[in-house]
Formats: structure tokens, C-alpha cells, sequence
């Protein structure tokens, strides 16, 4: 592998903003979730947990609960009172209607999903018609005193609970009356306060289960008006509550961060008669679990830490594969971090303003694993916020550190960069690009003298950029068999000769930038694109996909390469394609064709083509053994895979010279002491 | 309640004067009632009533206070509503006197027909942003050559409502989730717990972290340098 510089860097001071609501797609494999900045992700579970769809938040736009409608539509809600639509093609907050209630607390959709009923700040449920071009008022059902903080329909569409604060009532959809009206705050002893209904669901036997801010799990038989069982769960609040389908498991996520399975399970083995039993405890976040959701399979929390945990459930879970494996995420599935080689910049992206920052220096050389002095700090240069509440979609620095371009839902800035001496300073381009926003991401071509944009349908625009600061619009590539849905990654080549972008649908499509016409698409592979590149050399298009495979693409010859077909037909080794986090940056060696740098969150790799690839009975991570053995029988060892993971959690590498790699971490405890305050955790002896 | 108050009453009367006249709670024992001069009585009598007299007047000028008030309330609301249109009616007359010069200007119309677009625009943008005030542009002003349909007035959507909601709606949930009994911690003595709990025992992260206290340390630096200055100075 060689000797590297390593630029640690770890001044990016990424805070990533709590999960507040999750949504299971109903006969699905997707989960949405929606964050405490208004940003909206969609996970593909069949497609290895990825990340595949972000819409950025807005100042603004608070969401209380998301919900899956007919089908494939996804609508929010929020305390600005407004249930919004999202484009999922167009990764936009798409229409808009004013609920007429004030903050909109909850919002369910019916079992049919034609229906959705929002829960509002002056106690009233509001049903709206889900129809083609967005929803419609359909009538108020019976209101009381009281906000509604949360919802369930009946599985049958007969009936609605609502809990609201010390009682809960369920209303009968057809007359629009309440019912029955239950109070909960009836023995919590001593305590002054009022008994917060957090979550409720209304189960096909007429049973209703509410979670409450006194820690407690209550079942409740609503026609008798009866407390059936009461499960003290926490000392804490219960926050969320979810229920499996088949109504035999419930999950419950608390204010300390611990998450309950509850369990109708039989009284006596074999017998009919059932309780609601806590079987199983979890710890998995520090801080409030502020939403939870029940899959087929697995139990789904998210909580204000930022982690969405996946926890797949072993009586469900069929054959024993990595599908059982705890899942965690925190970071994004994409770059956040641009880097300018040759004038040794980083661009930081933040949900509203970028920083950029120049590396620092030092002259020492030194042994394996030493730190060296630095004789120049890196230095921050500037943070250029973005104007208007919307967040940042893209942003990109050019290689030469000249040209620098973000984007917004509704505008596309680029600025020029002057660096004199000391001091930096920024000038916009006047006549920016004039397209339909948002870019859904910027990059610039190797040589500064060209802008790719990714925009919606499949399309990328080339702007030619001028010298003293200005760009023109020279070409529009589209599929030629069209295409639905945005590009969300392109990789230009490093002569300016061919342009790969990959489409919502995974599709990618290579586009020859002399003549502007679509060169050739990849065959189609049944997984997301996490990453891909062009070689300088070679123009072989590498791709990496999220289920951690990896493929090779000659673009002169449209063809896979050799050595690609070679790791298909041997497999990748068993840990590799064991890894929680997708490939997120690909980059190159300039000075040795053989190799390729590909790193994710806990780990980078150089990989090199030129030796042989390990098989399953190999260890994939052998660098610390090949360190220390003598030089023959180091050559029998080595492998192509050269992994090191000693940087972590790792947001961006890239290799800026023959021997200078920069990463950039974010270590967790970093950024958890920035988060609201958690829950007290008495610890025995402390 | 009314028992109290008559029993407190005759306290009072027995502390007052001895010619004050009994009440019939206090008179429980058989005995005969007291003599009591007449003119004692009409005295007392007249005094209660002014006193009444005197309560009910301090009432009816509470009223007619709290009643003036709401008038200036309601009138001061008023003026507040009444004052873009003034500003209209102003705009609207100086566009009639205007509308008298320039008869003659109209070729100036068309180029002005697409001002009113662009106008409209702008207000689609300023929509977005929400503001709850009446905004308007003028055209482009040559000598005399101004004409009608030169700008265009809009009242955007009042959002001053909404955001009291929603800040309610956020009280609430803080109030809720971050109050005083939901037995919160800080960070710091949070994380340390792990720190001091695991098999290497760790400093707390306050100290491990040194981007914590910041102004802690600014403070201190600034009042050594305060204080060696004043050290050097007090020596020389």
C-alpha cells in the first residue's frame, strides 16, 4: 500500500438532527422518517437499509407525523398547521393544504389509505379524501376541549381514538360522535401534574392501548370503559407506540431512550387465554425515543441521538444471515464534504450554511503510526450561509479551489473564490444558472472548466463556466427512454470526455460530453448506487452498490472488465459484504492505474487490481498480521483488499497527492453533548 | 359565610363603641335587648350608608375606567387597520392628479405592461417568505410619464396567528419533555457516568473535551492579564 500522510481532520462539526417520526410503508419494503429540521428520508430495505431518497428541511416546516397513502404517496404534517405532500421523484415538499386547526399534532391514514385524519391543537379531528391531485376536506368529526396529540383508526375504518391530555375519547366515524370518553389520570399518586396520552392505537378486538407520560402501557376495553391490564413500563414518558399487524407485538420507546416489546402471549402454554406480557428491553439510545415502528420482522425506533436502529426480531427472521444483525445508523448515506486536491480545501456542508476550510501543514516525516507537529494549522476561511430558510440540497468546490456552488429548493448559487494571501473572498456569479431548482447535485469537472447539474427527470445540465465569473448554459443530457425521476450522483471523467449520473430508478446512463449524445447504459443491476467513479487512465467506470457489491465498467469498450467479471464470478468475501454502512466516496490513484480508494463509515480500503483477490477462508482485514510478517511470506498473503480501520466514524477520504490521504471523522461523543438533555440514569454506586 | 360576616361585624362593633348596634347572631343568651339611644342609632345608620355609597361609587368609576379603556383599545386597533388604506387613499389621489397630466403617455402603457408581472412575482416571492405586511412598488418614474397599472398592492397572508400556535404548541411540548419533573440530566454528568463506570476509568468528558468552558478559560485569561498589568503598574 505505501507510506501515507494522513490529514486526520476532525473540525467538521456536523450535529445531526433527531429522529422525531418514522412511517413503515404499509406492504412495502420502505421507511420514512422524518427529522426535528423538517428533513424527510425514505429507506429501502430491500435494497440493504439504503438511504436512497433525502428531502432537505426548511426553517420553517416542523413535522409532527408522516404517514404512507395510496400506495406510494407520502404526506406530513406539522405544528405550522399545513399538511404537506412530498414529490418523491422530485424530492420536494410538493403541495400544500392549510389543516384549519392550528398545529396539526398527528396524522393517520385508514387501513384503504384514502382517508387520512389529522389530530389538531384545538381538540378537533379533521378527515380529508386523499384524491388524485393532492387531499380534500372532507368533514370535522366531533370536537372537544383539549389538543389531540395522537390518533389510530380502527383496522375497519369504524372507529377513531384520540388521546389527548388526561383522557382519551374514541369517535365514531360514521355519525362523527364521540362515544366514549375515558380518563387516564386516575392513580398516579401524589403527583400534580397532568397525564399526557403520548401515543395510542385502537386494535381490531376493540382493545385500546395508550402510552402515557407517567411511564405507563394501559389496555383499555373502550365499550366497557374498563381498564383491562396496565404495565408500568418506565419511570419515565413513554413517548411512541407501535403495532405489529398481526396485533400480537408492541413496541414501545421511552423518554430515557429504552425501547419495550410487549407480547400477547398465553397465560398457560397451550391455553387460550391471553395477557399482554414485556418480554423484551432495549437500550439503544441515549436520549428520548420519540418514534417507533413495528415491520413484519424487525422493531424500528428513532430517537433524538440522531440513530434510526433496526433490530430484527430472531423468531421472524428465517435463515440465519447478516438480515438478523443489528442495524444503526446516524450518518447519511452521502458525501457532505467536497475536497479541492490541488489547493488543499475542504467544503463542509451544513443543513444551512457550508464552511471552508484550508489544510494545514507540517514538514516532519515520521514512522508507522506516529503524529507529527504541525507547522501551519489548518484554517478556517470562511461560512457562507444560505440565504432564505430552506436548506441545502448539493454543494460542490471545483478541484483548483476556485469555483465553489451550492443549492437550494428554490435557487443554485455560485460564487468564485479568491484566495490572496491571507485573507479569502468570495464573488458571486452574477447570472447564475436559471433552471428549475433544485440541483439535486453539483459537480465540477476536472479541469474547473465545465458544471454538471442534476436535476429531475433524469436530466443533467452542462454550464460552461467563464474566466472572470460567469456560466452558460451549453447542453441538456437526458435518457433517451426517459425517466421519472431525479439523478442523484454523477462522476464526470478526468479528460472531460464522458459524464456518468445514475436516476432514482438506479439506471446509469454515460453521456459523451464532445458531442453531447448518450453514450451506452450499464446493464441494470436490483440494487441502489452508492458511489461511482471514472479511472483518469482507464475510463472504467467503478461502481460501488448498497448491498456492497462491486463492479467495473469499461466505457470505451460498454462492457464489464475483466477483473470485474473475475470478482462476480469469485464472490466478495463474506466480511465484506457483512458491512452495515454503503461505499460513499471512490477515488484514485493518479501515479498507480492498479489502484482504487473506496471508504465508508467505519472503514477504508485500498483496493489493488493487480493481486489477487482473497476467498472466503482468507481474513479480509490481515494488515496488522502482514506488518509483522517477514517479507516472503508476506506474498503469499496479500490480497487485493488493503483495509485499514483505524479511522472512525469516517465521513469523507480522498487522496490529495502521491502520498498524502486526508479523512475526515466525526466522532460520536463529539457531537451527543451538543444534543438536548437526556433522561437521568441512575447507576448503582454512582 | 354570611354567619362569618355578621359575627365579624359584631367583633367589630364591640371594638368600636359600646353604643354600636347588636347583631342578632351575638345575641344567642334570653336577655333583653340593650337600650340603645336613637340618635347613636341614626348615626350609625348614616354612616353605613355613606360608607355603601361611597363602595358602590369606587365600583361604578372601576367600570367606567375598564369601559374607557377597551374604547382606546378598540380604537387604537382600528387606526392601526385604517392606516395602509390611508396610505391608498394618498396613492389613489396622487394617481388621479397624475392620471390628469399624462393623458397623452399611452405607448408608455405598453412598456409597463410587463412591470405589473414582474411586480406579481415578486409578491409570489414574498408570499413564501410569509411576512404579515402590505407591500407595493412603484414603477419606474419618468417626468410625467407615470401611468396607471404602474404597480400592484397586495395584503399577504396574515401569519402572525399561526406562529402564536405554533410557539404555544413548541411551550407545550418543552414543558412537557423538559420540565421540572422529568428528572433531566446534564451531559456531562451523563456520559461521565460511562466513562467512570467502564474497566479504564476515564476523566469526566467535561474535562476530556476541551472545546467545554470556553469562556470559563476566556475570562480567567483576560483577568490574569488585568491583574499582571496591575501588578507591574502597583510595582513600579
Amino acid at each position: 500500500m505505501g507510506e501515507f500522510q494522513v490529514h486526520r481532520v476532525r473540525f467538521f462539526g456536523l450535529v445531526p438532527a433527531g429522529v422525531r417520526c418514522l412511517a413503515c410503508q404499509p406492504r412495502g419494503t420502505r421507511l420514512a422518517l422524518a427529522r426535528t429540521d423538517g428533513t424527510v428520508e425514505v429507506y429501502n430495505f430491500a435494497a440493504n437499509y439504503f438511504q436512497e431518497k433525502v428531502i432537505p428541511g426548511h426553517e420553517a416546516r416542523s413535522v409532527e407525523s408522516l404517514c404512507w397513502a395510496a400506495g406510494a404517496r407520502l404526506f406530513g404534517a406539522g405544528l405550522g398547521g399545513d399538511i404537506t405532500e412530498y414529490d418523491l421523484a422530485g424530492l420536494s415538499a410538493a403541495r400544500g393544504v392549510d389543516g384549519g386547526g392550528g398545529p396539526v399534532w398527528s396524522m393517520v391514514a385508514n387501513g384503504t389509505g384514502t382517508q387520512l385524519a389529522i389530530g389538531c391543537e384545538d381538540g378537533s379531528v379533521k378527515i380529508f379524501q386523499v384524491v388524485a391531485e393532492g387531499i380534500q376536506f372532507e368533514r370535522n368529526l366531533d370536537r372537544r376541549k383539549g389538543r389531540v396529540l395522537c390518533l389510530s383508526w380502527h383496522p375497519s375504518d369504524t372507529h377513531i381514538v384520540a388521546g389527548s391530555i388526561d383522557f382519551f375519547r374514541v369517535i365514531d366515524v360514521a355519525s362523527g360522535q364521540t362515544v366514549q370518553r375515558i380518563m387516564v389520570n386516575h392513580q398516579v399518586e401524589k403527583a400534580k401534574r397532568e397525564c399526557v396520552v403520548w401515543a395510542i392505537a385502537l386494535l381490531s378486538s376493540g382493545t385500546v392501548v395508550s402510552a402515557d407520560s407517567f411511564g405507563r402501557v394501559q389496555f383499555w376495553d373502550w365499550q366497557q370503559g374498563t381498564l383491562a391490564e396496565s404495565c408500568a413500563v418506565s419511570t419515565s414518558a413513554v413517548l411512541s407506540l407501535a403495532v405489529s399487524e398481526k396485533e400480537d407485538s408492541i413496541v414501545v420507546g421511552t423518554s430515557s431512550g429504552a425501547t419495550y416489546q410487549l407480547q400477547l402471549l398465553p397465560v398457560r402454554l397451550g391455553g387460550l387465554e391471553k395477557q399482554w406480557v414485556r418480554t423484551k428491553v432495549f437500550q439503544f439510545h441515549s436520549h428520548d425515543v420519540r418514534a417507533v415502528a413495528h415491520s413484519p420482522t424487525a422493531l424500528i425506533s428513532g430517537g433524538l441521538d440522531a440513530q434510526l436502529v433496526i433490530r430484527p426480531l430472531m423468531e421472524k427472521v428465517q435463515k440465519k444471515s447478516y438480515d438478523a444483525v443489528l442495524r444503526k445508523f446516524i450518518f447519511p448515506h452521502r458525501r457532505l464534504v467536497s475536497c479541492a486536491r490541488k489547493a488543499r480545501l475542504l467544503l463542509f456542508q451544513f443543513s444551512q450554511y457550508l464552511e471552508l476550510w484550508r489544510l494545514g501543514s507540517t514538514e516532519e516525516t515520521g514512522k508507522d503510526g506516529e503524529v507529527l507537529p504541525l507547522c501551519q494549522m489548518p484554517e478556517h476561511l470562511l461560512q457562507l450561509k444560505s440565504k432564505g430558510p430552506e436548506h441545502i440540497y448539493c454543494s460542490s468546490i471545483s478541484p483548483c479551489g476556485t469555483w465553489l456552488g451550492y443549492s437550494t429548493a428554490s435557487r443554485l448559487q455560485l460564487y468564485r473564490v479568491h484566495c490572496d494571501g491571507d485573507g479569502v473572498s468570495l464573488s458571486k456569479v452574477p447570472k447564475a444558472p436559471k433552471l428549475l431548482p433544485p440541483a439535486y447535485q453539483l459537480q465540477f469537472s476536472a479541469a474547473s472548466d465545465s458544471l454538471f447539474v442534476a436535476s429531475a427527470r433524469g436530466a443533467v445540465h452542462v454550464f460552461q463556466l467563464q474566466e472572470p465569473g460567469g456560466c452558460k448554459h451549453l447542453h441538456t443530457l437526458r435518457p433517451p427512454s426517459g425517466c421519472s425521476e431525479a439523478v442523484y450522483l454523477l462522476a464526470p471523467s478526468a479528460d472531460g470526455h464522458w459524464l456518468a449520473a445514475v436516476s432514482g430508478d438506479w439506471a446509469i446512463h454515460v453521456y459523451n460530453l464532445k458531442c453531447f449524445k448518450h453514450h451506452c447504459v450499464v446493464p441494470s443491476y436490483d440494487c441502489a448506487v452508492s458511489a461511482l467513479a471514472i479511472h483518469p487512465i482507464t475510463n472504467n467506470l467503478v461502481i460501488a452498490y448498497s448491498d456492497q457489491q462491486l463492479s467495473e465498467f469499461s466505457i470505451p469498450e460498454k462492457q464489464y472488465t475483466g477483473w470485474s467479471r473475475a470478482v462476480q464470478s469469485r464472490g466478495l468475501h463474506r466480511v465484506w459484504l457483512e458491512r452495515d454502512s454503503p461505499i460513499t466516496h471512490i477515488t484514485f490513484n493518479p501515479k498507480n492505474a492498479a489502484h482504487i480508494l473506496l471508504h465508508d463509515t467505519f472503514l477504508l480500503c485500498v483496493l489493488d487490481k493487480s493481486l489477487p483477490l482473497p476467498d472466503d477462508g482468507a481474513i479480509l482485514m490481515n494488515q496488522s498480521t502482514l506488518k509483522q510478517l517477514p517479507e516472503t511470506a508476506r506474498k503469499r498473503q496479500l490480497h487485493a483488499f488493503k483495509i485499514c480501520k483505524k479511522f472512525q466514524p469516517l465521513l469523507f477520504m480522498d487522496l490529495l497527492d502521491k502520498n498524502c490521504l486526508v479523512v475526515v471523522e466525526r466522532p460520536i461523543m463529539d457531537f451527543k453533548t451538543q444534543l438536548p438533555q437526556p433522561v437521568q440514569q441512575k447507576k448503582f454506586g454512582t | 359565610m354570611v354567619r362569618r360576616r355578621r359575627a365579624k361585624a359584631a367583633a367589630a362593633g364591640q371594638r368600636r363603641a359600646p353604643a354600636a348596634l347588636p347583631s342578632p347572631a351575638s345575641s344567642s343568651e334570653d336577655e333583653a335587648p340593650e337600650e340603645v339611644p336613637f340618635g347613636v342609632a341614626r348615626e350609625a345608620a348614616a354612616a353605613e350608608r355613606k360608607l355603601v355609597g361611597e363602595a358602590a361609587r369606587r365600583h361604578r368609576e372601576l367600570l367606567k375606567e375598564k369601559r374607557r379603556r377597551h374604547q382606546e383599545l378598540f380604537a387604537e386597533q382600528k387606526k392601526h387597520r385604517l392606516l395602509p388604506e390611508a396610505v391608498l387613499q394618498e396613492l389613489q389621489e396622487l394617481q388621479e392628479l397624475q392620471e390628469l397630466q399624462d393623458v397623452s403617455t399611452r405607448p408608455a402603457e405598453q412598456a409597463a405592461a410587463d412591470d405589473p408581472g414582474e411586480e406579481l412575482e415578486a409578491g409570489a416571492v414574498q408570499l413564501e417568505q410569509g411576512q404579515a405586511k402590505v407591500q407595493k412598488k412603484k414603477g419606474k418614474r419618468s417626468k410625467g410619464a407615470r401611468t396607471k397599472g404602474n404597480y400592484v398592492a397586495v395584503c399577504l397572508k396574515d401569519h402572525s396567528v399561526t406562529g402564536l400556535h405554533q410557539q404555544l404548541a413548541k411551550d407545550f411540548l418543552n414543558a412537557q419533555l423538559y420540565g421540572p419533573h422529568t428528572n433531566r440530566v446534564q451531559a456531562n454528568e451523563f456520559f461521565s457516568l460511562a466513562n467512570k463506570r467502564a474497566s479504564v476509568k476515564k476523566a469526566a468528558v467535561q474535562f476530556v473535551d476541551k472545546s467545554w468552558g470556553q469562556d470559563k478559560k476566556e475570562k480567567a485569561t483576560r483577568f490574569k492579564k488585568r491583574w499582571l498589568a496591575s501588578q507591574i503598574k502597583n510595582g513600579l
